[in-house]
């Protein structure tokens, strides 16, 4: 049985590198807004965008956690990267957009929605137009920002999404006790 | 080892590497009570085997190695050349300890640290006595025995002993109509050598009334002297062979040579067990056929039969030879795995069960649909598909039933070394071993059971001194015990110890403000206490009750589970914990209610009761209600979950809701009604949030979320408590 | 019918003067099993059967069994070369208190 799944392993491991090899040639970005700023996630990140058609608030949850969506029966939670940013909640809007994306977190992979006011584009930035992250100055936390990259004449921030998508950061909660 | 996909490989190697040491370690135990099991001396070598060419696929020489000697040791073990002593159960048991953290180390990339491998060498200088010289322990067994020599040896006290072929042969009942006459045959064989003897078989011969003349009833069992293959002898019923069933028996020497063929055969791919035995000359291509049919016939059963089986049984080849073709066999595919049981991502599994989930709710949406409709044809063919989807549902649901008696005989190890360490005698007994339940909740069951069975053992059985002081036997008895119970699972842990002074406890619980002192609770409300926190620390109960480490503990995984925990006890006699669980994680039984908009579920069987909250008692700054005269703790939930103020126009309505023999009422918008549901976990994020355990999806897509009532009722009782 | 049955008080003698197999085995049930209804010691004379296969091998079992149950004591007093190879071969010979023993050769 080792063997057999050996042999599985060595075509699944060419995929996996021949992906790797894409990612250094492709870079492209899904820009964003979010509280009037431009962002962007490596496309790869990115699994699906779905248009925000409200979500099921869980109480109890900061705001960060806008609450939680049925995904094609699953249950994804929404975080609003407005609240998150800038602690500013995102109103809804015909543009508002959640965007499904894949975080790891330890040992398992997960879906994350995340609020934003409007999708833009994507972006083709190659890796010698990524400046690194300003130390301060930026709309957001400095550890959010994986890069700066150059669009034009315009920077557009790119997101560390491990960062942004902390699940450790996320599920700070307030407890029964501390509600009532 | 950081290509994801090798790792999967690894942790295949590794969870199966595990599965089998844990079968050694039962088979050890096992063979604690009766050594000379020869299946299961068997057994326990192809576990070591089995490791040890895992590892060797991964180049894991330290797992090898070790492996090796431990195998040598097994092997002369089954052949009888070694004796099977406590002693050398102590040392198979710390080798099998050894492989496992050798596995462990080794597969996350990491060296053997020093001291295990001193431990290593100490093992391996014990085993070395029962591994190293070959001793020539039978009389009459050459000392430089060849290995062929030995491995025979033990079987000639079981071999067929007559020096003749045994032919067992029974006709067809159309032989005679189809104008065969298997004296014909007889009279072949005649010419073939010597018959010894012959005697005809006709206890199958029917009443005269229904005999009929020209249906074959007979059988014949002949001693036949030949220097005939058997296949030659096989030929002699040639042509009446679509017409009998025959079972030809080597004699003795003839066996030898089988497994002499065997040694000799050259080593090509793992041939098939039937293919082998007929080019040893063990089997004629006749018997293969029947066994072939046989086997096919039998593919039903479960487990079904293997091919040695089938030939055993029908007594097509003699045991020895199958199973020495079979050790033969099984060195040629030690690594490649039964296709009888298919080895299953538990992710996979569970994606079908979401999936079947979403076909329910799905279904019962289109249900409701046909039915608005008015389509008689349309509702009858919605009705049928969720008939459908709830047995496939059922199936799916089944695929991740697990018995409970594999985490149960994990316990004998533990019995035994904690028993041992204790000083005390302890007999485990498992009952209903084969009970299924999610295989989610038997891992998570784990932990609260070990925490019971160390409670049992440290604190309900008493030292076989005070046993026997106290008229009972010196050996106490722990059970563990599962069976279904209406729609649930019951795990009992049961002993015969000391059981629990109800006196001492509600002492301890009034000294420590669980109970008033005028407060007059029954027995059960007393040991229900056990499970409170302040009750259960180590320092303060062991010495009151003989109930220690951790209960709250263990109830708060046991709510975790959406399970239910009693205790049962009399003093000197001993005490039952039970814990009652659902059969599955996956689907709830619940109860829909309004909160601010939101939908939200309370499980069923939590539910009590609803009601409307009359005007004066509206006010919602009350924190309990008067419910027949009893003091029912409310919870605002739409306070508790900041879902907004209460609409005073809107009539709110109270779900009341137990559990572990309290109650509380929750305050709801509106009641939506009973419904069955697929729990969907709420994902890391949402860990550490309590009084909601989880999401569903309803019919119109809908998300809700579960009550997590347990810690909801705990929540009113604090608060009400603080309020009063 | 060459079945000939002679009875002497309760004792019946059945002469078969023909095969005894699959081609004449119908006809040979009934007239070998009703003596026994009133019989207390049946004699079978097969010296004179042409033949015998396995079906009539298999009629003779039936018949020693039914005159065990009823208490018949079954004899065979006579047997043709055909019948004694039959018996041999199913290793039956000496079965039905025969009055000859087998030659030596009989079995091979």
């Amino acid at each position: 049985m080792y063997q057999l799944t050996k042999g599985n392993t060595r075509s699944t491991a060419m995929q996996a590198v021949a992906a790797a090899a894409a990612v250094v040639e492709m870079q492209q970005y899904l820009s964003f807004i979010v509280g009037g700023e431009t962002y962007a996630l490596g496309i790869l990140d990115v699994k699906e965008i779905i248009e925000y058609a409200g979500v099921t608030r869980v109480p109890m949850m900061p705001a960060t956690i806008r609450g939680i969506i049925n995904l094609r029966g699953k249950v994804v939670p929404v975080i609003d990267l407005g609240v998150r940013f800038s602690g500013v909640p995102t109103e809804p809007s015909r543009r508002t957009c959640i965007v499904i994306v894949d975080v790891e977190s330890g040992d398992t992979r997960h879906d994350m929605g995340v609020l934003v006011e409007a999708v833009n584009e994507v972006l083709d930035i190659s890796p010698e137009n990524v400046e690194p992250a300003p130390a301060f100055g930026a709309a957001v936390r400095a550890d959010f920002i994986r890069g700066m990259g150059r669009v034009d004449d315009r920077f557009v921030i790119l997101l560390d999404v491990r960062r942004v998508l902390s699940v450790e950061e996320l599920a700070q909660v307030q407890t029964l006790a501390a509600s009532a | 080892m950081s290509n994801p996909n090798l790792d999967q490989v690894l942790q295949t190697f590794v969870s199966e590497s595990t599965e089998l040491l844990v079968q050694m370690e039962e088979i050890l135990l096992a063979l604690e009570g009766k050594p000379n099991d020869e299946e299961t001396l068997h057994a326990l070598f192809r576990t070591v085997h089995t490791v040890k060419g895992g590892a060797g696929i991964f180049g894991f020489d330290a797992v090898v190695d070790f492996a090796h000697i431990v195998e040598n040791v097994l092997d002369r073990l089954r052949n009888g050349q070694v004796v099977l002593d406590h002693a050398l159960i102590e040392w198979l048991l710390k080798s099998r300890d050894h492989l496992s953290g050798l596995v462990e180390t080794v597969s996350t990339g990491n060296e053997p640290e020093p001291a295990l491998i001193e431990d290593g060498k100490k093992i391996l200088a014990a085993l070395a006595g029962y591994a190293g010289e070959k001793h020539a322990s039978k009389p009459g067994l050459p000392v430089e025995a060849t290995g062929r020599v030995e491995r025979e040896d033990p079987r000639e006290s079981i071999s067929v002993t007559n020096e003749a072929w045994h032919l067992s042969v029974r006709f067809g009942a159309d032989v005679l109509r189809n104008g065969l006459d298997p004296l014909s045959c007889l009279r072949y064989l005649g010419t073939l050598g010597e018959v010894v003897s012959a005697t005809a078989i006709w206890d199958t011969l029917p009443e005269p009334a229904i005999f009929d003349p020209e249906t074959c009833y007979l059988g014949l069992e002949v001693d036949i002297k030949t220097s005939a293959t058997k296949q030659a002898i096989a030929d002699a019923f040639q042509f009446i062979r679509e017409e009998i069933r025959i079972r030809i028996l080597p004699p003795q020497a003839t066996v030898a040579d089988y497994l002499a063929t065997l040694e000799e055969m050259a080593d090509g791919d793992a041939p098939r067990l039937g293919d082998l035995l007929v080019k040893m000359g063990a089997l004629t291509t006749y018997e293969l056929e029947e066994a072939l049919r046989l086997q096919a016939e039998r593919e039903r059963e479960t487990p079904p039969p293997r091919m040695g089986e089938v030939m055993v049984e029908n007594s097509l080849a003699v045991p020895e030879v199958v199973e020495a073709a079979l050790q033969h066999q099984q060195q040629r595919r030690e690594q490649t795995a039964t296709a009888r049981h298919v080895r299953v991502d538990a992710g996979k599994l569970d994606r079908l069960i979401d999936l079947v989930g979403e076909l329910v709710v799905v279904g019962a949406s289109q249900g409701l649909l046909a039915k608005r409709l008015g389509d008689s044809a349309l509702t009858e063919s919605a009705s049928v598909l969720s008939r459908l989807v709830e047995e496939i549902r059922e199936v799916a649901l089944r695929l991740r039933m697990v018995q409970i008696g594999e985490t149960f005989s994990r316990f004998q190890r533990v019995v035994r070394d904690v028993a041992r360490d204790l000083q005390k005698e302890v007999k485990l007994e498992v009952n209903g071993a084969e009970t299924e339940l999610d295989k989610a909740m038997v891992e998570r069951l784990a932990d609260p059971l070990t925490h019971l069975v160390r409670n049992s053992l440290d604190h309900g059985l008493e030292l076989p001194a005070d046993r026997e002081a106290a008229g009972k036997p010196s050996q106490g008895t722990l059970a563990l015990n599962a069976y279904h119970d209406s729609g649930s699972v019951v795990i009992e842990v049961a002993d015969d110890g000391r059981g629990i002074d109800h006196q001492r406890v509600l002492a301890k619980a009034v000294a420590a403000g669980l109970m008033s002192h005028d407060a007059k609770p029954s027995h059960a409300e007393i040991l229900q206490l056990i499970f409170e926190p302040g009750l259960s620390t180590a320092a303060t109960v062991t010495d009151i009750s003989g109930r220690g480490v951790g209960m709250d503990v263990v109830r708060r995984a046991v709510d975790a589970l959406r399970g239910t925990i009693e205790v049962e006890s009399q003093l000197g006699i001993g005490t039952v914990v039970r814990v009652r669980l659902p059969l599955t994680l996956a689907i709830i039984d619940g109860f829909l209610v309004g909160i601010g908009g939101s939908f939200y579920v309370a499980p069923l069987d939590m539910v009590v009761e609803c009601l409307d909250l009359v005007d004066a008692q509206g006010n919602q700054h009350r924190g309990y209600l008067s419910l027949r005269g009893e003091v029912l703790p409310l919870l605002w939930l739409r306070r508790v979950f900041a879902a907004g103020d209460v609409d005073t126009e809107v009539r709110q309505s109270v779900v009341v809701v137990h559990h572990n023999g309290r109650k509380a009422g929750l305050v709801v918008d509106q009641l939506l009604g009973e419904f069955q549901t697929v729990i969907k976990p709420l994902g890391e994020v949402f860990r550490r949030l309590s009084g909601i355990s989880g999401a569903t999806i309803l019919g119109s897509g809908d998300v809700a979320l579960i009550l997590d009532v347990p810690a909801l009722i705990q929540h009113a009782i604090v608060r009400t408590t603080v309020v009063a | 019918m060459t079945i000939q049955t002679h009875w002497q008080g309760r004792r019946c003698t059945l002469q078969v003067e023909q095969e005894m197999s699959i081609y004449t085995a119908l006809t040979l049930k009934d007239p070998l099993l009703e003596p026994l209804a009133n019989s207390r010691e049946l004699i079978l004379d097969l010296a004179a059967v042409s033949d015998m296969d396995t079906s009539g091998v298999q009629l003779l079992l039936l018949l020693h069994r039914e005159a065990i149950r009823r208490q018949v004591a079954l004899r065979i007093s006579g047997m043709s070369t055909a019948v004694r190879e039959a018996l041999g071969l199913y290793g039956l010979l000496g079965w039905f208190g025969a009055s000859e023993t087998p030659p030596s050769g009989a079995r091979a």
